[in-house]
């Protein structure tokens, strides 16, 4: 029987690289900043919420845009552009995706910018109020690795890396007595939004049922 | 406890999210307590005591955000947000707790799980149980608790005037 847990904690994440870095684009930030605001006027964003990045190496530099009432950040510098959404669950991808559609569009009227590749993650965090989070990740540690003491083992963690896919399992370093998992995809260019939700979603439920954990009711 | 180094949030930081409500309340109870000065006296230095107070603010609320988020790496919490509106509500209670950890982990064990729950009391008032969940047998957790408040708690627990109670459940 799958083992309940909570998601207290969890986050989205996709990250697009443009065809080529684009740094003439941003000699006008005004121009972008106001496009990028006005697209995300119905999710109310405020003025204070834009912060204007101008210090670090250039593919750091750009904007930061945040909607904190929905735990959304968008980046968007002269190389790439990064989108965030903190503790949003399946039932919030539809508006999860207008306001990523909203945003990149009205970036894309302005500057110009062709998107390339794309990487979509979801990290979560995975409380289990039963049992010790170790239960979880058990059957993951080395049966060689972990007969090298007689004590259990604490924690531990793995990485698999594909040529388009990593993941990563881990104990939780934001919340007692949880595991995280984080699953990543790269994705072409061509790929659309919906795609891409529609694999990370699958993706969730293939790891869901290798880590035998099952997310309780609210 | 994590074994890679690898960063598990977004890497925002986000305000907690209070409703309207909560935060009239809020208002309405710190006015109480609080009456509102009139009078702006001016500081020594020649400015007002409000100079530089919405700075002093964000600097408050983003400690305040720090030390809730080391409770959760030690304690669960409940979904709802009844233990992160207490912990608001009674100030000096999150670095009691913090406090406790090293504590707690001696006498109950270093793998031990503890959660956070609050509870509201006869007369109205809450409580914030801080909670070992034990797998093991009663009179083990009952003796460990007994040596955690003689050894530790009881010294303290005036401090925390009984909005405080450690205690066990058996899983």
């Amino acid at each position: 029987m799958a083992e309940l847990v909570r998601i207290p904690n969890s986050f989205v994440e996709l990250v697009i690289a443009y065809s080529r870095p684009d740094i003439r684009a941003f000699n006008d930030r005004a121009i972008m900043v106001q496009s990028v605001f006005d697209a995300l006027s119905a999710w109310s964003p405020k003025l204070d919420d834009i912060e204007p990045l101008s210090t670090g190496k250039l593919s750091e530099q750009g904007f930061n845009f945040k909607l904190p009432l929905k735990q959304v950040s968008f980046f968007f510098g002269p190389a790439s552009c990064r989108f965030t959404r903190d503790n949003a669950d399946w039932g919030m991808a539809e508006e999860t995706l207008a306001i990523l559609d909203a945003g990149l569009s009205a970036f894309v009227e302005v500057s110009h910018i062709s998107f390339g590749l794309r990487t979509a993650g979801i990290g979560v965090h995975l409380q289990p109020s039963d049992c010790p989070f170790m239960k979880i990740l058990a059957p993951f540690v080395p049966p060689q690795l972990a007969s090298l003491e007689m004590e259990p083992v604490k924690t531990m963690a793995v990485v698999v890396r594909w040529g388009k896919r990593k993941i990563t399992l881990d104990g939780s370093a934001v919340l007692a007595n949880a595991a995280f998992l984080k699953f990543e995809r790269e994705f072409e260019g061509t790929d659309s939004l919906e795609d891409i939700t529609r694999q990370l979603r699958l993706d969730e439920e293939q790891l869901f049922r290798i880590l035998g954990v099952e997310e309780a009711e609210a | 406890m994590n074994a890679y180094q690898e960063c598990q949030t977004s890497g925002n930081q986000w305000p907690p999210l209070v409703s309207p409500m909560l935060l009239e309340e809020s208002r309405s109870a710190s006015e109480h307590k609080f009456p509102p000065i009139l009078d702006c006296r001016r500081a020594p230095q020649g400015g007002t005591i409000f100079d530089d107070l919405e700075k002093r603010m964000v600097r408050y609320a983003a400690e305040y955000r720090a030390v809730l988020q080391e409770i959760q790496r030690h304690f669960m919490m409940p979904v709802d947000s009844s233990v992160t509106a207490f912990l608001t509500d009674n100030r000096a209670i999150p670095s009691m707790l913090l406090e406790a950890i090293p504590h707690l982990k001696t006498y109950f064990g270093a793998d031990a799980v503890f959660s956070l729950r609050v509870s509201i009391d006869g007369p109205g008032s809450h409580i914030l149980y801080a909670v070992v969940k034990w797998p093991g047998k009663v009179c083990d957790v009952r003796s460990a608790l007994q040596r955690f408040d003689h050894e530790w708690w009881l010294r303290r627990a005036g401090q925390a005037a009984g909005f405080l109670t450690f205690t066990y459940e058996l899983v």
